[in-house]
């Protein structure tokens, strides 16, 4: 038996969960469990990112959404499962994880720059100390990044300078310049103001279009139909329906989807 | 100075006085209603604040300082507790007007103008009244012990070398300090308790014992157990290191702990290992943070340098303390102290000036930016 980050079985069969994967998946969740002390937060997740989908996940607060998103680049450890990335599991303790995280990208809600350096260096850091670049090369790459998300022109200001849009836009090119196979956003427009939306948006239309895979936290649900090619809808803890965006949002199968959209609807 | 008050007063004194008159007995009606008063009492304060601080010394310096018999006669002359008494009176008279009159100025600028004049009088009366007591008693035998410098500038060359080594002692403490508090702080922040254990148990230890005691266990118990045979300097410089790095680790302890989560996530999210996280963006970070505490330790330092006279003096590497202590036990006189204290402040007050610098900077947060 292989020895695995958390703890080794399913809590309730007693084995390891064993779920079909379709071996095309980039990234699969395969029954995840997570507690935070006495709350189960993941109550067994099983999801599949093929290449080039843009994955919608929506739910109301609290049901788990930023810890599944977190747990698919271990960021948070789950309990029982496992991650599957381009065909091998991470949850292994022998898979070097810092090399997998620089695979998959990842930008929160409230941008976390490094505060310390200038815009240019919080992108081309990475570069030089990860991919082992050059500081030419890296300033190049990363020149670049930042051309592709509209901030060339701030490229030497300090991160507190910049606006929260801007600011949300450099975290997305930090992570990009790292080549990602995959980038997951948790919520990156929540903390922003009403006008500076737009432009995060506008982003990552942009990556959809050039067929980016992505997972992405949202509560933007005009956003999530129109560049999401799935949604998935969580509520406590559990992936509750998944399909089409047009059809889930027309037409919701569960009660609990269909509440929530009303909920939405009226505030 | 009277005109610009006039003009600045111009709209609100028409429409004071008769609102205020009835309800006011007359005295303090006068007191509301007299427009210079304001100035007066500022002109009183700060002139009180001024004769106190700069009378005495005047008197001192004009009858001049280098003998300190005439310093004592100066200090005990009529002229001497004459402004002393005038300074303190003239203070206590603007306290109180400026105290019961503020409330009742018409305009913020006469209004402040009352409250620094108060403010200004009680501290020259304090100032005045504590001198004039202090002068009362036996200033002949105050001024030989500790205002004369006669052994002292003979001493000198001793002086400035010891203040050489005092900074010596201290730069190199300080910054092995820095040095070891950090490594006690990546120690203290681990997520293991294996190894925060032995960072906790150092910290408090030497956090909970004086720095006396340790120098002294250090100096003459290592001796015994190491067999090695040290010079106080040396033993002082490892004693000192030791308790700044304790406070120092504490110091960037809260330092790391109080950088936002985000921030170890988005390095680790990027592929950062945990020591490079650690290095390239959360010490950096720290680091700058408590840049004010780690100046104000070095401050700290410079004072306990002094603590190598308990632990033995050798000749050749005396710190100012040291000078200033021998030159008292072979002159009996406490003027070595005086002296030494000036070494200290010469020291200090520029690290102070600098810790507020630095302090300023960070508010304004041009230091958290980079
Ligand atoms: N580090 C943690 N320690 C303890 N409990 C946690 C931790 N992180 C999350 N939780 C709990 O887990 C539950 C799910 O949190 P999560 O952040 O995943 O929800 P979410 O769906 O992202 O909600 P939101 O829309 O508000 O972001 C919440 O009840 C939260 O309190
Ligand atoms: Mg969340």
């Amino acid at each position: 038996m292989r020895v695995r980050r958390g703890t080794s079985a399913d809590p309730k069969s007693g084995r390891w969960p064993r779920g079909e994967w379709n071996s095309s998946g980039l990234i699969q969740a395969q029954g995840l469990h997570k507690w935070f002390g006495d709350n189960e937060v993941l109550h067994g997740i099983d999801l599949t990112v093929d290449t080039g989908e843009v994955i919608a996940i929506i739910g109301p607060s609290g049901s788990g959404k930023s810890t599944l998103l977190r747990c698919l680049n271990l960021l948070e450890l789950p309990d029982y499962g496992q991650v599957i990335f381009k065909g091998q599991d991470i949850t292994d303790v022998r898979v070097d994880l810092n090399a997998v995280r620089s695979r998959i990208g990842i930008v929160f809600q409230s941008y976390n720059l490094f505060p310390h350096l200038s815009v240019l260096e919080n992108v081309a850091i990475a570069l030089r100390e990860i991919r082992k670049l050059s500081r030419r090369e890296a300033d190049v790459a990363a020149r670049a990044e930042l051309h592709r998300v509209g901030l060339q022109d701030k490229i030497d200001a300090m991160p507190g300078h910049l606006s929260g849009g801007q600011q949300q836009r450099v975290a997305i090119a930090r992570a990009l310049g790292m080549k990602p196979d995959v980038m997951l956003f948790d919520e990156i427009t929540s903390a922003l103001d009403p006008e500076l939306v737009g432009e995060v948006l506008e982003v990552l239309r942009m990556l959809a279009s050039d067929h980016m895979t992505m997972v992405l936290v949202t509560h933007e649900m005009s956003f999530a139909r129109e560049v999401g090619t799935r949604l998935v809808f969580m509520d406590d803890g559990r992936i509750v329906e998944e399909g089409d965006p047009r059809q889930l949002f027309s037409a919701p199968k569960t009660e609990r989807l269909k509440r929530f959209l009303v909920d939405l609807g009226d505030r | 100075m009277q005109a610009a008050h006039d003009v600045g007063l111009g709209e609100d004194v028409t429409a004071s006085p008769p609102r205020r008159g009835p309800r006011k007995s007359t005295m303090r009606g006068v007191l509301a209603d007299t427009r210079a008063l304001s100035a007066a009492v500022l002109v009183a304060g700060c002139g009180a604040l001024v004769l106190a601080i700069a009378g005495p010394l005047l008197i001192l310096f004009t009858r001049g300082i280098r003998d300190y018999e005439v310093v004592a006669s100066a200090l005990q002359s009529p002229s001497f507790k004459a402004v002393c008494l005038i300074a303190g009176c003239v203070g206590t008279v603007s306290m109180f007007v400026g105290t019961f009159s503020y409330r009742r100025m018409p305009t913020r600028v006469s209004r402040g103008q009352a409250i620094i004049g108060a403010i200004a009088g009680l501290e020259a009366a304090c100032l005045a009244f504590v001198v004039a007591l202090f002068v009362r008693g036996d200033m002949a035998t105050f001024a030989l012990n500790f205002l004369n410098f006669d052994g002292v500038l003979d001493q000198t060359g001793a002086f400035l070398e010891g203040m050489k080594n005092t900074l010596v002692i201290t730069v190199v403490s300080t910054v092995c300090g820095v040095a070891l508090g950090l490594v006690v702080a990546l120690l203290a922040v681990s997520k293991r308790a294996i190894v925060r254990a032995p960072a906790r148990v150092y910290v408090n230890v030497v956090r909970g014992t004086p720095l006396l005691v340790l120098l002294s266990l250090l100096y003459f118990g290592l001796a015994l157990g190491l067999r090695i045979n040290w010079t106080p300097f040396v033993a002082v410089i490892v004693g000192l290191t030791i308790n700044a790095g304790a406070y120092c680790g504490e110091i960037f302890r809260a330092g790391l702990q109080s950088l936002e989560r985000g921030q170890m996530e988005a390095a680790r999210g990027l592929g950062f290992s945990y020591s490079k996280s650690m290095r390239l963006i959360l010490v950096p970070q720290a680091v700058r943070r408590v840049i004010p505490p780690l100046m104000n330790e070095f401050i700290i330092v410079t004072k306990d340098t002094s603590l190598i006279v308990f632990i033995g003096v050798s000749l050749n590497k005396r710190d100012l303390f040291s000078v200033a202590s021998q030159g008292y036990s072979h002159y009996f006189n406490a003027s070595f102290y005086v002296a030494s204290a000036l070494g200290y402040l010469i020291i200090t007050l520029p690290l102070i000036w600098i810790v507020n610098k630095a302090e300023k900077r960070l508010r304004s947060g041009l230091v958290a930016l980079g």
